[in-house]
């Protein structure tokens, strides 16, 4: 069985001022189907929406960034949207409620209460949470959310390809590299033994 | 008067957005730019259109939600 899926794929080439010779690559010969290229903005950030027919969301959204590492090598693939972390606005548009519904839920004035603590904040007046906590709370005591069955694992890649990035500084010794793969989730570990 | 895009479905969605205040920049080796009607200070990043498309009506469909997303026209 295969579906449409919507997705965003965030990356950033530093020195990217204008979009012209990416557009180029990414919808020209040997570029990707079904995909609009967005940016840059000012730090050579870019996103690429896709919508692709593939038999699940978690591989839509794999072989997407392998055909996005494919075509831009230089780039750096910073998240997949949409993001874990969110702010009330966000999970209004996301459950389809009020701004005003959602603070007072978030705040216990109305439902069961135990809202998931807030990650941390934006800026002073901005808190913001991690989706696939705030949709799995949904779905126990409100009801569905669409789209939030991917949330858990929309977080799991976005940690995957920020530790990715962060490897070169935070990793200095092999010793310190093997303790933090032992930190590693077990079907990861066997997984990469088995792809070696 | 801008190049028309050669896809007449791609042409109407353009349009549509012109119609709410974005702007399309053509001219490009990929074809054009579609640009939010916000200013300097906050905007949605400007999309680029690809003039040859595999799929036209994908192309169509991810610009009317672009524009339904601005939250600055």
């Amino acid at each position: 069985m295969t579906d449409t899926h919507v997705f965003m794929v965030v990356f950033q080439i530093a020195d990217a001022r204008e979009p012209d010779e990416y557009a180029v690559r990414l919808y020209g010969d040997g570029g990707v189907e079904e995909v609009m290229l967005a940016g840059p903005d000012s730090a050579g950030v870019f996103e690429v929406e896709f919508e692709r027919v593939d038999r699940s969301f978690p591989a839509a959204v794999l072989s997407a960034v392998r055909d996005l590492e494919r075509v831009f090598p230089e780039a750096t693939i910073l998240r997949v949207e949409p993001d874990d972390l969110v702010t009330i606005a966000a999970i209004a548009e996301r459950v389809g409620r009020s701004h005003e519904s959602v603070r007072l839920l978030v705040r216990g004035e109305r439902g069961p209460g135990g809202f998931p603590a807030p990650a941390g904040k934006l800026d002073a007046k901005t808190q913001a949470w991690r989706w696939a906590e705030v949709a799995q709370w949904f779905e126990t005591y409100i009801g569905p959310v669409p789209g939030a069955e991917h949330a858990a694992f929309l977080a799991a890649v976005n940690d995957i390809l920020d530790l990715r990035r962060l490897a070169g500084d935070a990793i200095d010794t092999p010793d310190i590299a093997q303790a933090m793969a032992s930190l590693l989730p077990e079907q990861l570990t066997v997984a990469a033994r088995a792809a070696v | 008067m801008r190049a028309r895009h050669p896809n007449k479905e791609i042409e109407a969605a353009l349009r549509d957005a012109e119609g709410q205040g974005f702007t399309v920049l053509t001219g490009r080796a990929h074809w054009g730019i579609l640009r939010c009607p916000g200013g300097p200070d906050e905007h949605c990043q400007s999309r680029s259109i690809s003039g040859t498309p595999r799929n036209p009506s994908t192309h169509a469909r991810q610009i009317r939600r672009f524009v339904t997303k601005c939250p600055h026209k």
